[in-house]
């Protein structure tokens, strides 16, 4: 009896496993900042458009984009920041190569505490508070007290362009609490009236946390030719994008309803 | 009759049932069977070593070769002279801190008011969910009916009397909230607060809760503010500190400028110096996409490419002569930064001259630190007349920056640095609060268990206590996320628990906290060993005891305490050895700051944490992979040598009784 059971119920797992693979099945994997929100509702739209896809998404981080694409894992990755040289050594080596696709525009909000004075920085102001050499909000116009500091960890695009963009390529002070992702520091900085952090546009409109001007810009959609701290997001193929990959990507590059739901995340569309 | 014990048929395993393999029978296959397990979990704990070995083994190599780089670039001479900066930055940073809090003290309640202010309105909000949400659909239903071409008058006035409706009762509900927030509520304690402005606190906050502009009370406020302000910076002791203050960042700018230029030649260098070591890799892999290359014209670029890439040795000697010729230059923005410092540190106001005690302590801050600057101003130059490129970096230096170093710098654009110490001292710190903490429970508890409660209670007590140990330690940490840290910060704030050093706790994820939970979990791995070494003392002692007329309490302590004492000790190793093994509440619960922590109130990384935090976005065989594998073999030592200690303790105690 026992082993008709079992038997039976191997069967019937086979079996949905084979009308499962009759689905197609898209692999994406990378930041955590395209990955946490925009993409998985990019799919919801994707799938609502009538597309019978499933998606698979993972969000660890930019760097994963490409350890991924290289083991063959994802069939294509998102990623904060653009390829390092050393990562397009080792796709050359394979005798691949990459093809980068501009996914849509974000600015890195520094966000402070709402209940904080302190809603006017200068960049200069934010290289010395992220490398440590500002320690006391009343040094940048504030009421006294210990800025506590929080940066994403080092897997993350968003640390490295941060770095780029308004630390002089500067490391960062010791003194800086490193946090899995956006909605960590988000939290992070609602709870802490002395905390202050970066985060993608999308995850400013939070209760409890308010973004900071940046040499006098406020990180908005209309703004961001003027903002300091902007860049690009990226999705990234092994070679030109092909079937399932290739139709998505279109789609979410250059499609009405895909840029509408980039908007309403809190990205901007890159056309 | 019933057949005989040894007949042959009743034998379990005897050896004429037949069954036979190669000449192995039954009971032989068992026995080789656990035996085979048994050496399988040796060679297990071999390969494991042999494992952890092998991948820190290139550490030390691809470590020194990092450094030479960092020597051979000159970016070694550049961050001297940017320690030289930064000494003197945190003066100027000090200087600029003493008037805030000065004001702070002087103004008090007023000064905090604002905070005040908007905690008021986070409480009064958070409570306020349904009727801020009520009046928010109201407003968008009466956008909605007035968008209507053209607009229906009748449904235009429901709308208005929605909108009035949920006014109003967000209004009253607020009234009400705020009625009943005190000051007491605060979530930070640290706040000064003053009575008189109580109740315009609450009709504020409720105003500003409805129209969402800042309120007439709060723009009053500010202008007070900003008249005492302007009062108190007209001070003299406060004009002449904000003189010594300009006088401080007066001579930073040349020096930066002169930093950054060379800065920029090091940075320059170091790609210069690292194009040798990955250029061969780079050639290769730009041949092989030559040969992949589909046309001719993709080919013939991608072997321009190829030929570009230089694999020489760049001239270190003629790369480093703009660094060897700076030092008149640095020598010069030196001296400046030198005089104007003490200049600057002579203008200084004395702290006595300050009301706020956080001021004052300030201003001498200063004056120590100021001692300290020109040594190291003096230290670094010779530092850098001394340098040369050509000192070879040698393997001890490789080893001492490893376990001596106090920077863990990864994924660096300058240079990354692996130094342990700050992840072994959040280690041991938070393990050694954590066993300070648990051991009074775990060996109170074991004694009260095994020698003074009744029958009933060993019954239950045991269990309990053992229970805790199967919370898996995500549970713990979650709620040490959720709960622990929350309490902590906000019952720290306490002003009768001040008199404990680094009290009160300013955040929720720090060493205490991580500690705290850390002691929960090694209760029961100390309470069970502690309580079998106390079942280990003969009846006897107790009997000798009782018989001569001492106390439970007396017998306790006296006889069985101190002849099982070794026992306990080894219990308070193997749990200590436990909580530095510990992942998971560490990475989530302690905050994830890389620096040596000053007190138990800072967040600290550890050891283990690191390794999870880090080990998935490492490529694989690369520095920072073996940097982490070091460390993994480090926390395997300490653990190891913590076991050992703990089986020679209790061998001991064996032999004694």
């Amino acid at each position: 009896m026992k082993f008709i059971q079992s038997a039976i119920s191997i069967l019937l797992g086979l079996a949905l496993c084979g009308t499962a693979q009759a689905q197609s099945k898209l692999v994406i994997k990378g930041s955590d900042t395209l990955g946490a929100k925009m993409v998985p509702q990019l799919a919801e739209a994707y799938k609502a458009a009538g597309n019978n896809v499933n998606f698979e998404i993972a969000a660890e981080g930019s760097s994963q984009c490409f350890t991924a694409l290289l083991d063959g894992t994802a069939d294509f990755g998102m990623s904060s920041r653009s390829v390092k040289a050393k990562e397009k050594n080792q796709f050359a080596t394979k005798g691949q190569e990459l093809i980068e696709h501009v996914a849509g525009v974000d600015m890195i909000a520094v966000i402070v505490n709402e209940a904080n004075g302190v809603k006017q920085l200068t960049r200069e102001q934010i290289e010395g508070i992220f490398t440590g050499s500002i320690t006391d909000w009343s040094e940048v116009g504030g009421k006294a007290g210990k800025i506590n500091a929080y940066t994403r960890n080092t897997a993350s695009g968003t640390y490295k362009t941060f770095q780029k963009l308004a630390m002089a390529k500067q490391d960062y002070g010791q003194n800086t609490q490193k946090m899995a992702g956006n909605t960590q520091i988000a939290d992070a900085v609602a709870k802490d009236v002395s905390g202050i952090g970066y985060v993608g546009l999308a995850y400013v409109k939070r209760d409890g946390i308010a973004p900071a001007s940046v040499d006098g810009v406020l990180p908005t959609p209309d703004k961001a030719n003027d903002y300091a701290l902007s860049r690009n997001l990226y999705y990234y193929t092994v070679g030109q994008p092909s079937g399932e990959a290739a139709k998505f990507i279109k789609w979410a590059t250059t499609s009405d309803t895909a840029a509408k739901v980039i908007a309403k995340v809190g990205f901007i569309p890159a056309q | 009759m019933s057949p005989s014990k040894r007949s042959k048929k009743n034998a379990p395993f005897g050896k004429s049932t037949g069954f036979k393999l190669l000449g192995i029978g039954k009971q032989e296959a068992i026995k080789y069977f656990f035996g085979g397990n048994a050496t399988l979990a040796v060679v297990l704990i071999f390969l494991i070593v042999g494992f952890l070995v092998f991948h820190a083994w290139n550490f030390l190599p691809q470590y020194k070769k990092s450094l030479t780089l960092y020597r051979l670039s000159g970016q070694e001479f550049t961050d001297y002279a940017s320690d030289q900066l930064r000494a003197q930055k945190e003066l100027s940073s000090l200087a600029s801190q003493v008037p805030a809090y000065e004001l702070k003290h002087r103004l008090g309640a007023l000064y905090d008011l604002e905070a005040v202010h908007s905690n008021f309105k986070n409480k009064a909000q958070k409570k306020l969910l349904a009727e801020r949400k009520e009046l928010q659909r109201a407003l968008s239903n009466l956008e909605n009916t007035l968008a209507k071409q053209p607009p229906v008058q009748a449904d235009v006035a429901t709308a208005k009397a929605r909108v009035a409706a949920a006014t109003d009762a967000l209004k009253t509900r607020s009234g009400d909230i705020l009625g009943a927030i005190r000051y007491a509520d605060l979530d930070n304690k640290s706040l000064v607060t003053d009575a008189k402005y109580l109740a315009d606190i609450r009709a504020s906050v409720s105003e500003n809760i409805i129209t969402g502009k800042t309120t007439g009370f709060i723009k009053d406020i500010r202008a007070i503010e900003a008249g005492e302000t302007a009062k108190i910076r007209a001070l003299p002791h406060l004009q002449q500190l904000e003189k010594a203050h300009q006088l401080l960042l007066a001579p930073q700018k040349p020096f930066a400028a002169y930093l950054e230029k060379y800065r920029l030649i090091a940075s320059d260098n170091k790609g210069q110096a690292e194009t040798p070591s990955t250029a061969a890799e780079r050639k290769e892999a730009q041949l092989t996409k030559a040969r992949l290359a589909t046309t001719e014209q993709q080919r013939k670029i991608d072997l321009i490419k190829a030929e570009r890439i230089l694999t020489e040795t760049p001239d270190y000697d003629r790369l480093n002569q703009a660094l060897y010729d700076s030092l008149d230059a640095h020598l010069e923005v030196q001296q400046q930064l030198v005089e104007q410092t003490r200049i600057a540190l002579a203008a200084l106001p004395k702290a006595s001259e300050f009301d706020g005690p956080k001021a004052g302590s300030r201003i001498e801050k200063i004056n120590t630190l100021g001692e300290k600057f020109f040594g190291t101003v003096e230290a670094k130059r010779h530092n850098m007349e001394s340098w040369s490129h050509q000192t070879p970096v040698g393997y001890g230096q490789a080893l001492s920056g490893f376990f001596m170093g106090t920077e863990w710098v990864s994924n660096s654009s300058w240079q990354d640095f692996y130094g342990v110490l700050p992840l072994l001292a959040g280690s041991c710190l938070v393990a050694l609060v954590a066993i300070l903490l648990a051991v009074p429970f775990a060996v109170g508890g074991a004694i009260y268990v095994n020698r003074l409660s009744s029958p009933f209670e060993q019954r239950w007590i045991k269990p309990i206590i053992e229970f805790i140990g199967a919370i898996p330690s995500i549970v713990m940490a979650f709620l040490g996320v959720v709960v622990v840290g929350a309490l902590i910060q906000e019952h720290t704030q306490n002003p009768l628990l001040s008199w404990i050093p680094s009290f009160p706790v300013e955040q929720d994820k720090t060493i205490l906290t991580a500690g705290i939970l850390l002691a929960l979990m090694s209760i029961p791995t100390v309470f069970t060993l502690a309580e079998d070494a106390l079942n280990n003392v003969p009846k006897a002692y107790k009997e000798a005891a009782l018989a001569l007329g001492s106390t439970d309490l007396q017998t306790v302590f006296r006889v069985i305490f101190p002849s099982c004492a070794s026992g306990i000790i080894a219990a308070v190793l193997l749990g200590f050895g436990r909580i530095i093994g510990e992942t998971m509440v560490v990475l989530l619960v302690m905050g994830g700051r890389i620096a040596i922590p000053d007190s138990i109130s800072d967040p600290a990384h550890s050891m283990t944490g690191i390794m999870a935090q880090e080990i998935g976005e490492v490529e694989q065989g690369s520095l920072h992979w073996s940097a982490l594998f070091m460390v993994g073999l480090l926390l395997f030592v300490i653990a190891l040598t913590l076991n050992y200690a703990a089986q020679t303790i209790l061998k001991k105690l064996s032999k004694h009784s």
